[in-house]
């Protein structure tokens, strides 16, 4: 026996494996799968290797099929062997009796495609809706899996544990839950018996590589020892931190860095490890590469550094009581269960207040698979999956009409294959064998537009559903999503659920027919059929399409509401021609220790000085109208921290207030009005006493009714001893994180006594992606060590920040309209179909000299009927069923009269459009020619 | 059923997998590839329709799934490797004779010609 070298299929062969298993009864499969899957793709392999692809698919679908009737067969066995004992069978005999069993179908195979062939017209219609309907499900169900099901990919997830910093009442505090101060994490780690250990911190930021090219901002995390063990996927080289490298006096000049990293800048071999980096001037030695696909915790980290590092790039922050800053994770130990575990953090909290009097902070931890899901990202994936049901839905509605019409023109030729002594169910299979051959090939054609649709998708997916449950972890990467073989899976699943509701309806409704009579009167007996409310068949699918079409128009309508509202909110500053983008310090400008007090006044001196240097350059560019420094616009707070007192009163439960820290001409720049006292002026610094000025929010919270100026406010962030500030302004309220937030209130200090990011803010004379280039290269002549990241003009933060609402909107959109299409064209069809049916009645009755309008109505009596129930029906629906978009309105009612009047009204004159153009039809009829053609 | 008759016929594939077993023990691959072989290509069995019948001939007794401790070192273990047991070897006998006396017949009456002649 020869051995193959291992061979890898293509991936639609392990799709179609999965899929054929599953016919199979599960105990055989438990027992079989692994070894025919070996068997499988070793043929696979020799298929390959000996014959064209059109050997390989003919490979697979011998396969499918062999698989398909043995495993049928099986579940047959199995369901007759019950209770009777061992029973050894017949050895003889099965193996034929199968195959007689099948034996009409490629029969009927034939006839179907025969008759599709004839009808290629109304065939490709079929199949089209039908993939349409297909791949936006298949597209809608790879988001579920990315988003709800796929588990987290590390070995035992279910014992990796977030750990919590909350406030000690269990609520969250805005800005500041989750992440804990340094000298928490370094306490709770010294402690033994813990029921979760390991225990790690993860602080994620950024670092400015240098001399490898340009010089570029890369994403990292500070991380304590235990961290790679938490994560539990051995390195692929070298190692991860030690307990010695976590001392800011220890060895710690040391990263690991990610796969990617290694294989795309480093050559991807083992002379990597021991290479040195420049990460901001400082220089640290490759010790290790981390797991493939691994980007951190944080999802953006492309280099790891250990906890030692907090001395050259966090420093001062081990010392800072206050500041939460790192995330904490940690995986629970075999013997204990995350309840006593979260009771012990509980129980160390109390412990360590004695330590931290002023601590308002309990812990508490949550198993990842239960943090993993998004919860937004779930509910718009949901929302997906069920706004792509019904579409589906009408898809089946539609083709089902459309095969009804078929079978009531075909009606003779049924009556005449019953008159022969056709068994009843041998003609419901003809049409079950037809439905299927469409719905499979409209699922061939569906998988591809799904193919399409997962690429679009990733592409679009926004940013704001990938934090987990703004866990700092990121966790639904859209690269994962993709067509594998659940997905092709489930897209089996539809396709046969599809042929069995598309066929089912035809193939009764012709089955049950009189075929005496129909023999008789051939196609013009065509009003007959059961009737519910005055419908028939067609005519109630009709309405069920008009219904979910009302349902998806008016969810799209709310949705694309609140995204109206939301883009007309006030950002407090002025949007236009605003380029924004984030820079690094020098690498001659060391980073700021604010616990050191000594060194404290030069480092922000000189780094003040450095911003004043790049505004004097910034503004001297004609691109240019006026360059200022601050934090980031509409991208989060610099900070949140507590408020201690006010006018020298203590505050026991020190409320949260954000941290902006700007440069004196930054209300100038953006256009934020000064609206009591003044803002900020080159003299405010650390030789001047402390200043701070107030958002409007913040003036009225802290000093309601009385003008603030002149106050006194002491805030936890600040230099040591300079806590007590005096409030000289009060200036408009900005956005600074996504409209929909609730916003904290804001505290400006100067950039010249305390600084935090880093983000230039500049008003352009051109178009800002214009003046980018330009800046671009002023700053690298300035410095080439400085880095720029986060290139973005204001207005599109401001879209950005609509990111999740846009693309359900879009969604919804999309699947709305097509839904509206399809319901005019089943609108359409029955009109159209009841005009040839009464051909000889309408002719009489205009030769007769009846009215146009009375004609009109005779034949629009079933598409109006169908379109009043149906807009009843969809109304109710969309009334019970948009409490699901919730989520994604903002001050929009759910309810908002405005845009159900619009959604009725839209569909209303669209069916009406739909009937009365084929309706027009009927007042035109020639009697003499009418009843001539009978 | 101690008479192996009892089991006849048997199906065309039951008897394949009888007779590529005759001389010598096998994986489920290598049996298909046998078969493959000595056909020239002509029959090709699926691998969904041979597992069914391995299950269905070790159920009946005709087969045995050879133990892991008989297998060479180094042999993929997640393969089973199949092997004609006494019952299996006398029911292909049974059909073999079975057979033999039907192309006899076939032969006297001139429908194909005669080994000797």
């Amino acid at each position: 026996m020869t051995f193959h070298e291992p061979y890898s299929p293509p991936r639609f062969l392990s799709g179609l494996l999965w899929v054929s298993l599953r016919f199979y009864p599960r105990e055989f499969r438990d027992s079989w799968s692994e070894e025919m899957e070996e068997t499988f793709f070793r043929r696979a392999a020799d298929v390959v290797m000996d014959r064209s692809t059109k050997g390989l698919l003919q490979f697979s679908v011998r396969e499918f099929w062999a698989m398909f009737r043995a495993g049928i067969r099986l579940r047959m066995e199995g369901v007759s062997l019950l209770g009777s004992g061992h029973n050894p069978g017949p050895i003889r005999g099965d193996h034929e009796r199968g195959i007689r069993c099948l034996a009409g179908v490629p029969a009927d195979l034939k006839v179907a495609a025969r008759g599709l062939g004839k009808a290629p017209g109304f065939t490709v219609a079929a199949i089209l809706v039908l993939a349409l309907g297909i791949g936006i499900n298949a597209t809608a169900f790879s988001v579920v899996k990315m988003a709800v099901l796929a588990p987290p990919p590390f070995p035992e997830a279910h014992r990796v544990v977030m750990v919590d910093m909350l406030r000690k009442d269990g609520e969250e505090d805005a800005g500041r839950s989750g992440r804990w101060p340094y000298p928490m994490l370094l306490a709770v780690e010294e402690l033994e018996n813990r029921f979760i250990e390991p225990l790690a911190g993860f602080d994620d930021g950024t670092v400015t590589l240098t001399g490898m090219g340009p010089a570029t901002e890369i994403g990292m995390e500070i991380v304590s020892p235990g961290y790679f063990e938490v994560i539990g996927i051995p390195f692929p080289l070298g190692r991860g931190f030690t307990a010695d490298e976590a001392e800011e006096g220890g060895p710690f000049r040391v990263a690991v860095v990610s796969y990617s990293f290694w294989r795309g800048r480093l050559g991807g071999d083992s002379s990597a490890l021991g290479r040195v980096l420049e990460l901001s001037g400082e220089s640290f030695e490759i010790v290790g590469v981390a797991p493939q696909g691994f980007a951190g915790l944080g999802g953006d980290a492309e280099l790891w550094l250990p906890l030692g590092a907090t001395a050259v790039f966090r420093p001062g922050r081990r010392a800072q009581d206050f500041n939460h800053q790192i995330w904490v994770v940690g995986r629970l130990r075999p013997d204990a269960t995350i309840e006593a575990a979260r009771d012990q953090m509980g129980v160390i909290a109390e412990g360590l207040s004695d330590r931290w009097p002023g601590s308002r902070y309990g812990m508490s931890a949550r198993s990842l698979p239960e943090v993993w899901v998004n919860p937004r990202a779930e509910t718009s994936a949901k929302l997906l999956a069920i706004a792509a049901a019904m579409v589906l839905l009408v898809a089946c509605a539609n083709l089902s009409g459309l095969l009804i019409t078929r079978a009531r023109r075909r009606v003779r030729d049924g009556a005449v294959r019953m008159a022969l002594g056709a068994a009843r169910w041998r003609l419901i299979r003809l049409y079950l064998v037809e439905s299927l051959v469409l719905s499979t090939l409209g699922g061939i054609l569906g998988i591809g537009l799904a193919f399409l649709g997962n690429r679009g998708l990733s592409s679009a997916w926004p940013d704001g559903f990938l934090n987990g449950a703004g866990l700092g972890l990121r966790v639904n990467d859209p690269r994962n999503l993709a067509l594998d073989g659940t997905v092709l899976g489930f897209a089996f699943l539809i396709v046969f659920l599809t042929a069995v509701l598309v066929g089912m309806a035809p193939a009764l409704r012709v089955s049950k027919g009189d075929f005496a009579r129909d023999l008789k009167e051939g196609t013009g007996a065509t009003r007959s059929g059961k009737r519910v409310w005055g419908l028939d068949t067609r005519a109630t699918l009709v309405g069920g399409q008009v219904s979910l079409a009302l349902i998806l128009l008016i969810g799209s309508g709310l949705v694309s509401k609140s995204l109206r509202r939301l883009m007309t909110v006030d950002e407090g500053f002025r949007t236009e021609r605003v380029l924004t983008f984030e820079y690094s310090l020098s690498q001659s400008t060391p980073p700021i220790d604010y616990v050191d007090n000594s060194t404290l006044p030069d480092r922000i001196t000189s780094a003040a000085d450095f911003d004043d240097r790049l505004i004097r350059r910034l503004d001297a560019l004609p691109e240019v109208e006026a360059a200022t420094v601050g934090c980031g616009v509409l991208q989060g707070y610099c900070a949140v921290v507590g408020v201690m007192g006010v006018d020298g009163r203590r505050l026991e439960e020190p409320p949260s207030i954000a941290v902006i820290t700007v440069h004196d001409r930054y209300f100038e720049v953006l256009e934020i009005p000064v609206l009591r006292g003044r803002g900020f002026t080159p003299q405010d610094g650390l030789s001047s006493n402390p200043v701070v000025v107030l958002s409007a929010s913040a003036a009225e919270t802290y000093f309601p009714g009385v003008n603030p100026v002149g106050h006194l406010m002491t805030i936890e962030f600040a230099v040591r001893g300079r806590e007590q500030a005096e409030v000289i302004g009060v200036v408009g309220d900005v956005l600074y994180g996504p409209p929909d937030a609730t916003g904290v209130p804001v505290a400006y200090f100067s950039t010249q006594e305390r600084r935090f990011a880093n983000h230039a803010l500049i008003r352009t004379s051109v178009r800002p992606n214009v003046a980018v280039r330009a800046i671009r290269s002023e700053i690298h002549a300035m410095d080439p060590t400085v880095a720029m990241s986060g290139i973005a003009s204001a207005e599109e933060l401001v879209s950005r920040s609509a990111g999740d609402r846009r693309i359900v909107f879009g969604l919804l959109g999309l699947f709305a309209g097509v839904s509206v299409l399809l319901a005019a064209i089943g609108t359409w069809g029955i009109v159209a179909s009841s005009v040839t049916n009464q051909r000889r009645e309408l002719s009489l009755r205009i030769a007769l000299g009846a009215d146009r309008r009375v004609i009109l109505g005779q034949v629009a009596r079933d598409s109006a009927t169908a379109a009043f129930f149906g807009l009843a029906g969809g109304f109710g629906g969309a009334l019970a069923g948009t409490r699901l978009l919730d989520t994604f309105l903002w001050e929009t009612s759910a309810q908002d009269p405005q845009t159900y009047f619009f959604g009725v009204s839209f569909l209303f004159v669209v069916i009406l459009a739909a009937s009365y153009f084929p309706g027009r039809r009927a007042t035109r009829l020639d009697p003499a020619q009418a009843l001539k053609a009978e | 059923m101690n008479d192996p008759r009892e089991a006849l016929p048997l199906t065309a594939l039951t008897y394949h997998i009888l007779l590529t077993l005759a001389d010598g023990d096998r994986h489920g691959y290598g049996i298909i590839k046998e078969v493959e072989r000595r056909t020239g290509g002509e029959v090709v069995i699926e691998t969904g329709t041979l597992y069914h019948a391995i299950k269905r001939m070790l159920d009946e007794g005709l087969l045995e799934s050879v133990p892991s401790s008989e297998r060479p070192e180094g042999e993929d273990q997640r393969r089973r490797v199949y092997r004609l047991n006494p019952w299996g070897r006398k029911v292909l006998v049974a059909e073999s004779l079975r057979l033999r006396k039907l192309l006899r017949v076939a032969e006297e009456k001139n429908v194909i010609p005669g080994e000797a002649s």
